[in-house]
């Protein structure tokens, strides 16, 4: 037995150093409560990153959600967080403000992103899989390879990951430059789909709308769309609109066409607004009236919607349902330009040619052209062919 | 133009960009304290208080086990520290009024740059208006600072004395570039003095526990919404305890 347990001021002593635990500031246990390590705080910023389709053209007055993420990264960045080169790379690219200053940076980034990537790629993290997959699709940081991309994405993909998985049925479909592969883009998306990636399910409904790499199935798109629109996607309402207007495996009803694309709209999804006025304008399933057509495409274009912007810029670039207007027109096509919409940098290129709504700038055209065809817009590269310029110089 | 006065120009050009940094750094500093003591504010209601309930709670139920055992030392010190704990957190959140600091020590060498500084400064052997003006100011800053018993604050205004532009009051360029030096000399160190406060403050804890909230709410969170629940549900149990207890 302890000779000391005999003493009790000893053993008073000792459970007195011991019952009075020190809490501390109230602040400080806030802070010990809520504080982030850095792995938590990646993954809350990078949740904002994955959200995709809104990092595009982003600035930090309109989307403070994108910019904080922004913000993380940079903080994460400067800790040598190496995960955090490659969102904060995009989003330097992405970023409509400082732009020659952001493309700096984010030259910057994808080198460290890339330099990064290859000297952890044994670690079994999907994640960085992709992102190098990613790199190697869009040339960021290292030169362009499709076999690379193409290696990194089915890693991924095989390992169960959802993002690979896609990415890989993706680059099949729509990469050009890569041997189409309908059968094997249905496969990866399918699997996507089936553990609940709302892009593998629009994918795989689109694959079943048009029958490619499997037999055509209006119903099987019917069914995949709704998955995507249940998970509060509203590309997936959009499309069911699509299937009701075109009658493609539901009998055609415009009412319901028109029902789905409101349900896009009403959750801010300005593509529903564009759907509804062009079906007032082509009258395919409802009476045709161009008043109608009209105001939902301005709606659509108010709110920002780059396509809504070019079809009204068409609108009144063209006449007809009002009065010809190329000041308008200019407008228009140029808030969608804005937005990189390489369809509008060419209509506005057109203007400036012509001197249509605009002071006539031979010099500026040709930039714009020149911007269009650096996107691999063909009808920008055609006119800059019109013009004599050959515009892979 | 002449050597010195292009000098002078220089000088005066140098002297306009640091006073301009001088002003935006001062702007990010008040700008931040402020919204640091809203956040504060913030936090005490919805969290602070519920810790500080969490606590008076505890020290009721320490004081009850205290009571039930009054042989036990350390039943009773322990009713003692969690008393003392809920009395701090309680002040911390505003709840009670805290104690007013004890008024500070005089020892004899914050008497010893009082005198030095009064010497010095005082507005009484000033041979102009306006040089009587500028140490009736600096007076009243040392008065301040005695009160305070802050011997640093003291024996820092008796440095600066002697190097304050104002006291060159001459219209020449010698005078103007005196002038200048002096006022270039005095925005580096006040830049410093701000870098530095910057930099602590960014150090602090409440800084670091805002911008942890201020993110997380920004991507859509509600970390004290969901901290104020957790704490409700421990009052709660506490709460239980307590009834137990008695």
């Amino acid at each position: 037995m302890d000779e000391r347990e005999n003493l009790p001021a000893v053993i008073a002593a000792q459970a007195l150093t011991a019952t009075t635990e020190k809490r501390g500031s109230l602040v400080g246990r806030g802070l010990i409560a809520l504080r982030k390590d850095n792995d938590a705080l990646y993954r809350q910023a990078r949740a904002v990153f994955d959200r995709g389709d809104e990092i595009r053209n982003w600035n930090a007055t309109d989307d403070p959600t994108i910019f904080t993420a922004f913000k993380i990264f940079q903080r994460l960045s400067d800790k040598n967080y190496g995960k955090a080169y490659f969102p904060l790379s995009r989003l330097y690219r992405t970023r409509q403000e400082d732009i020659e200053e952001g493309l700096k940076h984010a030259q910057h980034f994808e080198q460290r992103a890339v330099d990064w990537c290859f000297a952890n790629q044994a670690n079994q993290d999907v994640e960085l899989w992709c992102d190098l997959g990613v790199m190697y699709k869009d040339g960021y940081g290292v030169e362009k390879n499709y076999k690379q991309a193409e290696y990194w994405f089915h890693k991924a993909a095989e390992q169960g990951d959802a993002n690979g998985q896609w990415q890989l049925g993706h680059m099949y479909v729509w990469v050009d430059g890569v041997p189409e592969n309908f059968e094997q883009a249905v496969y990866w998306f399918r699997k996507a789909a089936e553990q609940g990636d709302a892009n593998g399910q629009l994918q795989l409904g689109e694959m079943y709308r048009v029958g490619f790499g499997v037999p055509q199935n209006g119903e099987q798109a019917m069914y995949w769309f709704h998955k995507a629109a249940e998970q509060g996607d509203t590309r997936g309402l959009v499309s069911i609109g699509l299937l009701y207007k075109y009658g493609e495996g539901v009998p055609q009803n415009g009412e319901q066409a028109m029902y789905w694309f409101h349900k896009a709209a009403e959750q801010g999804d300005t593509v529903g607004l564009v759907h509804i006025s062009e079906m007032y304008f082509d009258g395919l399933v409802v009476e045709k009236s161009d008043k109608q057509g009209l105001y939902w495409m301005r709606k659509a274009a108010e709110q920002g919607d780059a396509d809504g912007q070019y079809e009204l810029g068409l609108i009144y670039h063209e006449g007809g349902c009002v009065a010809q207007d190329y000041k308008e027109a200019v407008k228009w096509y140029r808030l969608a330009a804005e937005q990189g919409f390489t369809e509008a940098l060419c209509n506005l290129g057109w203007m400036y040619e012509g001197g249509d709504g605009v002071l006539q700038d031979h010099k500026e055209a040709v930039k714009l052209f020149q911007m269009a065809a650096d996107q691999g817009n063909t009808r920008g590269q055609e006119s800059l062919r019109k013009l004599g310029i050959d515009w892979e110089k | 133009m002449l050597p010195e006065e292009q000098e002078l120009t220089r000088l005066e050009a140098e002297q306009a960009v640091l006073e301009e940094q001088v002003t935006t750094a001062e702007l990010t500093l008040e700008t931040s304290k402020t919204e640091t003591a809203q956040f504060q504010h913030r936090f005490h209601q919805t969290v602070g208080r519920l810790y500080a309930q969490l606590d008076e709670m505890d020290a009721l139920l320490a004081r009850v086990q205290a009571g039930l055992s009054p042989d036990d030392v350390a039943a009773q010190a322990h009713a003692q520290a969690a008393e003392q704990q809920a009395k701090a957190s309680a002040e911390e959140a505003g709840l009670i009024e805290a104690q007013p600091a004890p008024p500070p020590v005089i020892t004899p060498e914050l008497k010893l740059a009082f005198r030095q500084a009064a010497k010095l400064m005082h507005p009484d052997r000033a041979t102009s208006e306006l040089e009587r003006l500028r140490r009736t100011e600096l007076m009243a800053q040392v008065n301040l600072a005695y009160e305070r018993g802050d011997q640093q604050a003291i024996e820092k205004l008796v440095s600066e004395y002697g190097q304050d532009p104002e006291s060159i009051t001459g219209g020449d360029v010698a005078s103007r570039i005196v002038k200048a030096c002096r006022r270039i000399a005095q925005l580096r160190r006040r830049m410093g003095e701000v870098q530095q406060q910057i930099d602590a403050m960014q150090q602090t804890e409440i800084f670091h526990l805002k911008q942890t909230i201020e993110e997380t709410e920004a991507m859509g969170g509600d970390p004290l919404g969901d901290l104020a629940k957790q704490l409700m549900q421990e009052l709660s149990e506490r709460k239980i305890k307590l009834e137990i207890a008695r």
